[in-house]
């Protein structure tokens, strides 16, 4: 069931976060 | 059982036929800012943020998404969200990364087309890769257009009882009207909308159904009453896993996709669409895979779906728990996801025989007649939409056996030239046409004959080679 969870709920919000992290980095980088 | 018997209800019908009519509405009041063949192909390099976004993440993924994803739930249960991480996650770096740079040398080159791009980049005089590349495409992109136009018709018909012939060819009128009027701008505008229908039937359908049933706690202990490996993510073999998130190298290369990156009014601002994008992504993919596991909580055996085809299950729950007017909005939403992919596609082909083969292989091009220009890319879409019905009527087969291609075929082949080409100044034009070949060539070989005896997705051994095969010819014909 672990598992599951992570995979349905804990997963998508990771790739979500993954995206503002990128967003936020690639600005630094672009000034 | 009958998943359509509810469109007999008067409501469902006409809230269905309102969704297909209303991409019209939108080509009739774009067409006036459809003025030349940027317009037509590239929406004038003016497209907002937000538009480039949902068109991008609507426009790659077909009915694969609404029917496939939510079909491979069903039978593998929590495992099938590995075939959607993939092309997420490559989807998100290529908004940042491959987008920005690519509109950038797009606009600094004035390329109308992926194949424009490539010719200025290496000053490709002979056209080696805008007619290999030329090749490629139109041949995988038609395939495409017609199994879209295809599968569409053959919902139609079941939909709304009326023969297959018509079914298609309402599909493809429906979409050529407005194509013919508003070019790439009604098109990316028509996936806005899309993007709207797809809510909700991807986002408000699973979670009613999953509340419907008691909650997901109770969806999830039912699936593993049923099985307990429908809710292991890691049940599924070594290879399946590496091959659903190998789907995503094939993105890159998918002109269609690549194509909206090149269309954004402001490059910078493609880091946002990264984020709108990847969030409608993930909504959109997540919501497709909990269709799935509801529906095998409601429907527990495969046999009691309509032909034994999980991919049913989509319309077997819509069938069971919707009312009339959400009924006719999800099953518009199927036809949304179909439609949204073949326009953009028939778009592509029909700049590539314009742009590239007729203006620059056959250097037919007038100069200074942009009306003409554009008179001429609305007549081929006209004529690209008829080969693609024809096709999709008389060579069926070969229609479904090149499909079967296409992802990986043109993941292979333009990616790896793409990537290449934007990051690696020592990319050459001979490179990039040997990527473009093997990419192609590995694709069929390892489907055919390798992928029985090793059971990888062949798009990643003919990525990875493609890779080789253009860093290996760029470095031994570097000038």
């Amino acid at each position: 069931m672990t598992g599951a969870i992570f995979i349905l709920f804990v997963l998508p919000c990771l790739i979500i976060f993954a995206a503002f992290i990128l967003h936020r980095l690639t600005k630094e980088k672009n000034g | 059982m009958n998943v359509y018997e509810q469109m007999t209800d008067p409501v469902a019908l006409t809230i269905f036929i309102f969704t297909l009519l209303l991409p019209v509405f939108v080509g009739i009041i774009t067409t006036k800012r459809t003025k030349n063949q940027s317009d037509f192909i590239v929406g004038g390099r003016s497209i907002n943020k937000f538009t480039v976004a949902l068109s991008a993440v609507s426009t790659g993924r077909s009915s694969w998404l609404v029917l496939g994803v939510s079909g491979m739930a069903y039978t593998m249960g929590v495992g099938a969200v590995w075939a959607v991480v993939g092309y997420i996650t490559a989807e998100l770096f290529q908004f940042i990364f491959i987008g920005r740079k690519l509109r950038e040398q797009t606009e600094k080159y004035g390329s109308l087309t992926l194949l424009d791009y490539f010719e200025e980049r290496f000053k490709d005089s002979k056209n080696l890769i805008r007619s290999v590349g030329a090749v490629i495409i139109i041949i995988f992109l038609t395939a495409y257009v017609s199994a879209q136009f295809n599968a569409g018709a053959s919902s139609l018909s079941t939909s709304m009882n009326i023969p297959f012939l018509y079914a298609i060819l309402i599909s493809a009128a429906l979409i050529l009207i407005y194509m013919v009027l508003g070019g790439y701008i009604a098109v990316v505008y028509n996936d806005m909308i899309r993007a709207v229908i797809m809510i909700l039937g991807l986002v408000i359908f699973p979670v009613m159904a999953i509340l419907k049933f008691g909650g997901i706690k109770i969806v999830l202990e039912t699936l593993k009453a049923l099985d307990p490996s429908m809710i292991d993510p890691f049940s599924l073999s070594a290879g399946m896993i590496i091959g659903f998130l190998g789907i995503g190298l094939g993105s890159p290369g998918q002109p269609h996709i690549v194509v909206r990156y090149m269309s954004v009014k402001d490059p910078a601002k493609l880091r946002d669409s990264a984020v709108i994008g990847t969030i409608w992504n993930v909504v959109m993919a997540w919501g497709a895979v909990f269709i799935g596991l509801a529906g095998r909580a409601f429907v527990n055996s495969t046999a009691d779906l309509p032909d034994k085809n999980p991919e049913m299950i989509y319309l077997v729950l819509a069938s069971k728990l919707c009312g009339p007017v959400l009924y006719g909005l999800l099953v518009g939403g199927i036809f949304a996801a179909i439609l949204s992919t073949a326009d953009s596609q028939l778009l592509v082909v029909s700049s590539t025989f314009v742009r590239d083969i007729y203006g620059k292989i056959l250097k037919k091009r007038r100069e200074n007649i942009r009306m003409s220009d554009l008179t001429l890319n609305r007549i081929i879409v006209v004529a690209a939409g008829i080969c693609a019905v024809v096709l999709g009527i008389l060579a069926k087969d070969i229609i479904f056996w090149l499909v079967l291609f296409a992802w990986g075929g043109l993941g292979a082949s333009i990616g790896p030239a793409l990537i290449f080409s934007l990051f690696w100044e020592k990319t050459t034009a001979k490179g990039v046409v040997a990527g473009m070949l093997t990419g192609t060539t590995v694709t069929i070989i390892w489907k055919l004959f390798i992928k029985n005896i090793v059971n990888i997705y062949e798009l990643i051994p003919a990525f990875l080679l493609a890779s080789l095969a253009v860093w290996a010819v760029s470095k031994l014909t570097k000038k």
